[in-house]
This record gives structure tokens, C-alpha cells and sequence, in this order.
């Protein structure tokens, strides 16, 4: 404790006078009748701001801050300059570690006014190991304080080890945007974009995302979409790309580029185009179908089947109209006119033509094909779950964390395979706990000043599970 | 590793991030741009420098991302819509810069307009209106296409599509699903077509884009959800 001691039920430095007259904090001084004072407050103020002045400096000062009750704590960082507080958030984070400094840290960011943004990322960015900011590119902007406050209270609801200890999540940024949203980079930024008019707290899923059964349906948008990103960034690190791509996890293949897909698709569909007789004109269609899938242009498929050179004359050659209606009715040709990523098919029911037991589709225009066992939508969390196999794992991921109750209660009964594979191989206390907010410790979690009593919908405040450790 | 996607949510405010990936564009173009109201959508306008006007068009929309993603522009993957618009080339531009990222607008005289902007001045091109100088599939073709600047949307052009979505899609969009259609809407032109869309905030919709005087392009959107 740096020397410092606690004190037990100590001053409320919220009557203290100032900075002190000539006799402040002079213990056992003499009144003027010459009769001996009661003990005269220490002025823990302006300890706290010549610690933030003197040779230890914001290190000192937030150590001489943790002795104290939660109510001064709350009291002094209120009272603090703008300029002193900047300061005391410049502490190196070794120092503001465990229960009693992620509670400090806490109070601090409460305290804290709503202007001071660098200050409340800096204290966000103590309390969870990351870079808090804009995005680097041109869509950046600014936190708030709301913004930063809720991703706080979900975020400490987290396992430590997917968050502040989590060496593939670097950043927390946000982004310019009109709604509640967010991405995930593979160098460890997690962004969130939302704008002025997102009412971030109230927001729920109405339909976005998710059918009316759907878990997700009905849950605070802002909170799944910070766990939702989180959740990429943890996926690989636990696994999730070998789980999802088991018949549980849903049985996703992934190919980054869009090379060899008409083939397979063709394969796949093991209709008319696979069984062609002639190999020339086998080629040729498939040729044809690769070409829209490379150029994305699905609404090209009838214009470009129609002007291949053995379908010359179809209009008036009743041979050649059939070949190309056989053409046209195979699943395949099917499956493409519904499959590119601008046509969002994880959104239908369906997800699209199944091709056997499989759906494929574009996930991504950069572009990126996978597949997925289409009865795997009967036990979705969400209908954007089936986008591909990484937000089928971000949805899970924010599925199992949805508080309150228990750790993936939303998946219990519908998906019970995945809770488990969870329990025992993504959270690292094993499916121990809930996510209901859990008691204050020593002054640690909930706090002075209503710390995550932000009002919810859908989502309860959360307070840490214990510590957060991985177990 | 795999990068993992964005996750659109919410309403989407199309004005505003029409405005916003207007002045993003400019910004990185180079050009001064003049941001209109939020009604009118896209805020480009041309500006005094006029230096882009000797690069291909295609080599306008990479720098220009390039620029506000910090990435190359040989990054840029730039796909011209098939379609012809007299001195305009209609783009769907995307990178995946650790996350993909995605653009859509037109390149009119070395400048990049996105969205009600950019299709104003695609019908003025036309000269589409009252005059029908085009087919509704193509006019939907284009609007469609541009519908969102920071997303690729897809609108139904092709009666085997519609088909096939119809016979994959729930009752309410199964229902509304259909070809382009010419129609008129407050007294003035229009097309109703139907779009789909990379982006949440654009679910499946059924689109009345109305040309008023002046080829100003606006837009009614009618989401379809099915519960």
C-alpha cells in the first residue's frame, strides 16, 4: 500500500473546507478558549493533489487513493482539476491493477466529467489493457463518456483473458456512424460505431439481426455488438475456427477468394451442369458461372449463359432452348442467383438454394466463399450468425455472455453442444458463475456513484465475476 | 488470419452517412466539397482543384479510399458497374484493410458523388423523367447499386432471381418481391424497385425512387420484415 494505511471509516471529504487554513489537518490543535478541538479532518484533498505534485506523482497519489473508503475516493476525483485528474490517469497500469485498483479506476471514470474524453479513455484504457480511441483511418471520432461507460460494464463482465489479458485485442476505437455497429480487425482493433442520436442505452434487437425466437432477439444492441467484436477477437485464440468447422459448430468450409467455386458448386448440386455430357460444353458453362461469380454479377447469369457460343440461335432453336433451360434449372445456377454477399442470404430463412445438405455463399465482397450445413440454422442465435463461420463464433460468443443468469443460459436447450464445447473451452472458469452482477468485494465492482447502474434494457448492470481471472 | 467482418446494426440514417462518405471522398480526393443538407443527401460538389480530371476514373476512386483507409491504392479493388452512363462511371470499390471495407458512388469529371447525389446525376446524364430514356430495370440497376455509399446493395433486375428469392424468402418478402416497375409518386416519375444489401440497417426493402424537377433523385424505402 505504498506506505499508506487504511482508514477505516474515514473523513467525508466531501465537508472538508477547501484547501485548508493555517491549522488544517493540525491534529490536536488548541481552540482560542484554550480548550482542546476534536480532531480536525485530514485534508485528504489536498494530500492527494501535492502527492500528484511531489517526486511519486499520479502514481503516489492513486496509491494514497486506494486506502481510501469508496465515498472519498469518489469525493477527491471530483474535486480534482481537470488537469489534476489527466495527471492521476497517467499512472502506469501495473499500479492500478486488481480489486481494489480496477474499483478506484472505476470511481475515477465516474467522477470524471463528461468533457474530459482523454481522461476517461485513459481511465478505460488502465482498467482494460487497451488503446482507447478514434479509428486511425478518417471515420474515426471521438468517445463519449456514455459510449465508454457501457462498453465498460459489459466488458469487466468478460473473462479477463478475453479482455484486459487477451494478446489478440489491442484496441478499443470507435467510429463515426449513424447506427449501433461495429468490426473487428485482424491486427486487434475492436471498433464500435454509433452516433449522437443512438439512444446506446435503450437500443434493443428488433429484427436487424435476429427472428422473434432468436436469443438474441430483445437484447441491448450496443452490448451484443461490443461482445459480438470481442468475440472475434477472441475466436481463434480458444479454437473457434476447428469448432465451427465440426457439424456442431456448424460445418463451415471457408475459401478466401472466389477461385474453383463454380466448380464445386457444380459438384454440389450434382444436377444437370455436373452429369453434362459433352465435356467441351460442361467446361464452358462452368466457365461461365466461375465468371460471374468472379465479376459478383449475379444479375449477369442469364444474359451471360445465353451468349454462350453452343447456345448461339436459342431463341429459334428449340435444342438449344432446352440446353439452356437445363442449364438454368440446376440448383446451382439457383444457388448463384441468391448467394452474393450484397444479397445478404444469411438473412433468409433458408438461407438460400441448399446444394445438398449445404448452403454456399459469399460471406464477404473481398471476397471470401464458405459453406455451412444449412440444418445448423435450426439452432441459430441469431440469423447474421450465418454470415460465415467468424460471426457464427462472435454470435455464439455474445450469446454465452448475455447477461443475466448463468453463462450460457440463452444457448441451453437450443444449442446445447455449443454451450458445453463454451463451458469447457472458451470461458476460462469453465462455465462457473453467472453473469448476474455479483457482490461488491472489499469495495471492488459496483461502487460510489452508481458506477454500472447505467440503465439497461435487456441487459442487466453488470459488476466483474470475482476477478476476472482465468482459471 | 481471417479478418472478421463488420457487423452493421441498427437503423441505418441514410442521409447523414451519405454525407459523411461524401466528405470523407473529398477530403481524400483533394477536393473542396460543399456539405449540403442533410435532406439532399450527398454532399460533393466539384471543387476549384481540378487535378483528378487527367486520371482514369478508376484510379480516382483508389486513391481516394486509399487515402482514407491509409492503405495503398493498388489495395483498391475497383469494380465499374455495367451499365453506361454517359461521362460517369458507376463503382463498387472494396479493401480489405485488416477489415473489408466497401464504397460505392460515381466518378463524374474527376469528382466522386455518392448516393442521391450520385443518382441525381445519373438521371440528369439520362436525361431521365418524364422522359423514360432508360428501362426501369436499368434505372434500378444504377440506383440500386448506389443506394448505400458504404455498402454494396443488390437490387432485383432478373425474373429468375426474383423467382428463385421468392421461393427462398419468407411470406412477407416472397409477397413483395418483383420486378422494376415504372410508376409515378407525388405527381412526379418514379421507379419501385426491390433491393437487397450487404448492410442490416438495408433489409430487404421495396424502393420508390422519385426524379423531380431538376433530375433531384429521392428516395422511399419500405422495409420488408417478416415478423
Amino acid at each position: 500500500m505504498g506506505g499508506y494505511e487504511r482508514r477505516p471509516g474515514g473523513t467525508d471529504t466531501g465537508s472538508t473546507t477547501g484547501t485548508g487554513g493555517a491549522n488544517a489537518g493540525t491534529v490536536g490543535a488548541q481552540t482560542l478558549t484554550g480548550a482542546p478541538a476534536a480532531p480536525r479532518a485530514p485534508d485528504l484533498l489536498r494530500e492527494v493533489t501535492d502527492l500528484l505534485k511531489g517526486p511519486t506523482g499520479a502514481a503516489g497519489a492513486f496509491e494514497r487513493l486506494k486506502t481510501m473508503e469508496a465515498a472519498q475516493q469518489t469525493s477527491i476525483a471530483t474535486r480534482l482539476s481537470a488537469a489534476q485528474r489527466a495527471k492521476l490517469a497517467g499512472i502506469e497500469r501495473s499500479a492500478a491493477t486488481g480489486d481494489a485498483g480496477y474499483a478506484l479506476l472505476r470511481r475515477c471514470f465516474d467522477a470524471t466529467p463528461a468533457a474530459e474524453v482523454n481522461t476517461l479513455c485513459k481511465w478505460t484504457a488502465l482498467r482494460f489493457n487497451l488503446t482507447v480511441s478514434a479509428t486511425s483511418d478518417s471515420t474515426g471520432a471521438p468517445w463519449d463518456k456514455r459510449g465508454l461507460r457501457r462498453c465498460w460494464d459489459v466488458l469487466q463482465a468478460l473473462p479477463a483473458a478475453h479482455v484486459e489479458d487477451n494478446a489478440d485485442l489491442s484496441s478499443l476505437t470507435r467510429y463515426r456512424s449513424t447506427s449501433i455497429e461495429g468490426w473487428a480487425s485482424d491486427d486487434g482493433e475492436a471498433a464500435i460505431g454509433y452516433g449522437n442520436r443512438n439512444k446506446i442505452d435503450t437500443a434493443v434487437e428488433t429484427g436487424d439481426f435476429t427472428d422473434a425466437k432468436d436469443p438474441l432477439r430483445g437484447k441491448n444492441i450496443f452490448d451484443a455488438t461490443v461482445r459480438h467484436e470481442i468475440g472475434h477477437r477472441v475466436d481463434s485464440g480458444v479454437g473457434g475456427p476447428a469448432y465451427t468447422a465440426t457439424d456442431a459448430g456448424g460445418g463451415w468450409q471457408t475459401w478466401d477468394g472466389s477461385d474453383g467455386m463454380a466448380e464445386r458448386i457444380v459438384a454440389a448440386s450434382g444436377g444437370k451442369i455436373s452429369g453434362w455430357p459433352d465435356a467441351a460444353e460442361k467446361t464452358a458453362i462452368i466457365a461461365c458461372l466461375q465468371g460471374v461469380i468472379t465479376d459478383r454479377v449475379p444479375n449477369e447469369i442469364n444474359t451471360r449463359l445465353g451468349a454462350l457460343p453452343f447456345l448461339a440461335g436459342h431463341a429459334t432453336d428449340a435444342a438449344k432452348k432446352t440446353k439452356l433451360n437445363d442449364i438454368k434449372g440446376d440448383q446451382a445456377v439457383s444457388a448463384l442467383r441468391v448467394a452474393f454477399s450484397h444479397q445478404g442470404p444469411w438473412d433468409l430463412p433458408t438461407g438460400g438454394v441448399k446444394l445438398g445438405d449445404r448452403i454456399y455463399q459469399e460471406s464477404y465482397d473481398w471476397p471470401q466463399w464458405v459453406s455451412y450445413k444449412q440444418e445448423a440454422r435450426a439452432r441459430k442465435f441469431s440469423r447474421y450468425q450465418f454470415r460465415a463461420p467468424g460471426e457464427w463464433f462472435a454470435e455464439a460468443y455474445a450469446t454465452y455472455y448475455q447477461p443475466p443468469g448463468q453463462k450460457g443460459a440463452l444457448m441451453a436447450g437450443l444449442d446445447d453442444a455449443t454451450k458445453t464445447w463454451f463451458d469447457s473451452h472458451v470461458d476460462p472458469q469453465r462455465g462457473a458463475g453467472g453473469t448476474a452482477p455479483a457482490a461488491p468485494g472489499g469495495g471492488a465492482g459496483g461502487g460510489a456513484g452508481g458506477a454500472t447502474t447505467t440503465p439497461q434494457t435487456g441487459a442487466q448492470a453488470q459488476t466483474p465475476r470475482g476477478s476476472g481471472a482465468p482459471s | 488470419m481471417i479478418a472478421r467482418g463488420p457487423r452493421a446494426r441498427g437503423t441505418h440514417a441514410r442521409a447523414a452517412l451519405a454525407l459523411l462518405a461524401a466528405v470523407l471522398l473529398a477530403a481524400a480526393c483533394g477536393k473542396s466539397h460543399t456539405a449540403r443538407g442533410a435532406e439532399g443527401g450527398s454532399g460533393i460538389t466539384k471543387g476549384p482543384t481540378q487535378m483528378a480530371a487527367t486520371q482514369p476514373d478508376t484510379a480516382i476512386v483508389q486513391d481516394a479510399l486509399a487515402k482514407e483507409l491509409k492503405v495503398a491504392p493498388g489495395d483498391v479493388k475497383v469494380r465499374p458497374l455495367n451499365v453506361s452512363v454517359p461521362g460517369i462511371l458507376v463503382f463498387t470499390a472494396s479493401v480489405k484493410a485488416g477489415r473489408p471495407v466497401t464504397r460505392t458512388g460515381i466518378v463524374e469529371g474527376g469528382v466522386i458523388y455518392t448516393e442521391t447525389e450520385a443518382m441525381s446525376r445519373v438521371a440528369r446524364a439520362w436525361n431521365y423523367g418524364v422522359a423514360r430514356t432508360v428501362p426501369p430495370e436499368t434505372v434500378a440497376q444504377v440506383f440500386g447499386a448506389l443506394h448505400l455509399a458504404t455498402a454494396e446493395s443488390s437490387p432485383f433486375i432478373d425474373e429468375d432471381t426474383v423467382d428463385t428469392y421468392r421461393s427462398v424468402s419468407g411470406p412477407k418478402r416472397a409477397a413483395a418481391v418483383a420486378m422494376p416497375k415504372e410508376a409515378t409518386a407525388d405527381g412526379h416519375p418514379a421507379v419501385v424497385y426491390c433491393l437487397t444489401s450487404a448492410s442490416r440497417g438495408t433489409p430487404f426493402s421495396v424502393i420508390t425512387a422519385m426524379v423531380k424537377p431538376g433530375f433531384q433523385v429521392e428516395l422511399r424505402a419500405q422495409p420488408v420484415l417478416e415478423d
